[in-house]
């Protein structure tokens, strides 16, 4: 069988406030705050279509990430409904501590999970002899508005913070705390998210799509302060190509299938794989959890 | 007349079982995944909870500052004190002591906007038969939607959603839970013990 590339396309949709980029001390080290103003700006990279101009931008690697978080998520959700108690992925067995990763069963694991085949990875042993030779490039790429590496909008300030324990008022004592001010992102309504896929089998399209179905959510969201409101965006599908080499070659190039009428990846998938997307995800995650099984009894 | 004084506690750093708090989060995380996603609806039920405290007049601020509040109200009552980690941990010590929150928040001017953002959550889709949800007031004060990455705790005896909505329900002078949604149940079922 060829090897197909893939196009899928979501409209951005912000429901809420976003910002993303500089800590607070990178941002006085580079002097965009004074030192201790509590302010919260943006990441500034060179914007391609303004003459280069450093403007407030999302870049479409922090997308990717957050992609990958919630497609871990969903493989480990579905492991686990297999019934398999001690399931992570090399993700999760990354972030698990030493001391904790024999109980998890995290050194017997070899080889690469279903997230790392399509978001690339070292497998949970990185960082150890194995690692190398497992090592995989990601078959996904992200980008804003046609191959933009960011996107770029108009900054406001937030309103004057205080947390909560700064508000309290004992015996009318005045509060000295200075209030937090955060740059916050409004992008142009017509943003629009790629994922370019290589190797686009049925598996990193429902992957993609229904990782997307959990960032849409608002669960899995962006940026800082993700907790307190800010970083929700709805992805909705809007178009998807996928097609071999050949074909995207020939004089005839192919566009986008518009997808009509699908207000979730889960339904996108349905129409354009004629599948259920998680049932396609459970069929490659299932001999993985097996493979891992047969490991951990050995 | 009832002149019961309401103290919100101030300082998040006051907790005498800080360690074994930590652990037990630190614990719930690693090993109880629950791999399911809830939601929570709480309206605003006393804009000035507190003899020292009262909730910012503008929504925005109210929605920033509210896990803060959250956090401090769960800081005053002993059963709750320890799992107010789970709104996230950054303590700057070494593996795994800072942690992401399993619960986001967002806020909105009524129960009618509250409910068109669950209604709008595309994993509805993913049900063969979704859930039918009302759809609510547009004068009916300020209203919460709290979205949980659910957690097994307390050695698996029940969920931090549970733990959450029983706390919105009984315990917060601030917020009362008005309804719950799954649009993703727990893996594996409705017990972990």
């Amino acid at each position: 069988m060829p090897k197909h590339f893939a196009t899928l396309i979501w409209d951005w949709q912000p429901a809420g406030p976003l910002v993303t980029g500089y800590s607070q001390n990178l941002a006085q080290a580079t002097r965009r705050i004074e030192r201790g103003a509590r302010k919260v700006v943006n990441l500034q990279t060179h914007d391609a279509s303004a003459d280069h101009t450093l403007r407030a931008s999302f870049l479409a690697t922090s997308v990717k990430g957050v992609f990958r978080s919630a497609a871990e998520w969903l493989v480990e959700r579905v492991a686990t409904e297999m019934g398999a108690e001690r399931f992570v992925t090399c993700g999760y067995g990354l972030a698990v501590p030493e001391s904790k990763q024999r109980r998890l069963g995290i050194t017997q694991r070899s080889g690469l999970c279903p997230v790392c085949q399509v978001f690339g990875g070292t497998g949970c042993l990185s960082g150890r002899d194995v690692a190398p030779a497992q090592r995989q490039v990601g078959h996904v790429r992200f980008s804003f508005n046609a191959a933009n590496d960011a996107t770029y909008g108009r900054t406001a300030d937030s309103p004057r913070y205080q947390f909560a324990w700064e508000q309290v008022d004992w015996e009318q004592v005045e509060h000295t705390g200075k209030p937090l001010l955060i740059e916050q992102l409004r992008f142009e309504p017509d943003t629009v998210l790629e994922a370019r896929v290589e190797d686009a089998d049925d598996f990193a399209l429902a992957l993609l799509w229904l990782a997307g179905d959990l960032i849409s959510s608002g669960f899995f969201r962006f940026g800082r302060f993700t907790s307190r409101g800010y970083g929700v965006v709805r992805l909705q599908p809007r178009a998807c190509l996928r097609a071999d080499l050949s074909t995207l070659l020939s004089a005839a190039e192919p566009l986008p299938q518009p997808l009509t009428d699908t207000t979730s990846g889960h339904a996108a998938a349905r129409a354009f794989l004629g599948q259920e997307a998680l049932a396609v995800v459970t069929a490659r995650v299932k001999p993985w959890v097996e493979s891992f099984s047969l490991r951990s009894a050995v | 007349m009832n002149t019961q004084v309401h103290i919100l506690p101030t300082k998040p750093g006051e907790d005498p079982n800080r360690r074994a708090h930590q652990a037990q989060v630190k614990r719930a995380i690693l090993e109880g995944q629950a791999w399911g996603l809830t939601y929570l609806l709480a309206r605003v039920r006393d804009r000035a909870p507190y003899d020292n405290y009262a909730l910012p007049n503008s929504l925005e601020v109210f929605e920033f500052t509210l896990k803060g509040l959250l956090r401090l109200e769960m800081m005053g009552k002993p059963q709750y004190a320890g799992w107010r980690r789970m709104f996230g941990s950054n303590t700057k010590a070494h593996e795994m002591s800072t942690w992401r929150s399993r619960v986001a928040l967002k806020a909105f001017a009524s129960s009618a906007a509250a409910l068109d953002f669950i209604r709008a959550d595309p994993l509805w889709t993913w049900q063969a038969q979704p859930p039918t949800i009302p759809a609510g007031r547009k004068d009916d004060d300020w209203h919460v939607v709290f979205q949980v990455q659910d957690v097994w705790i307390a050695k698996g005896r029940y969920r931090w959603s549970e733990l959450l909505a029983r706390f919105l329900l009984e315990e917060s002078r601030a917020l009362h839970l008005v309804g719950l949604f799954e649009p993703l149940p727990p893996a594996g079922g409705g017990s972990h013990a």
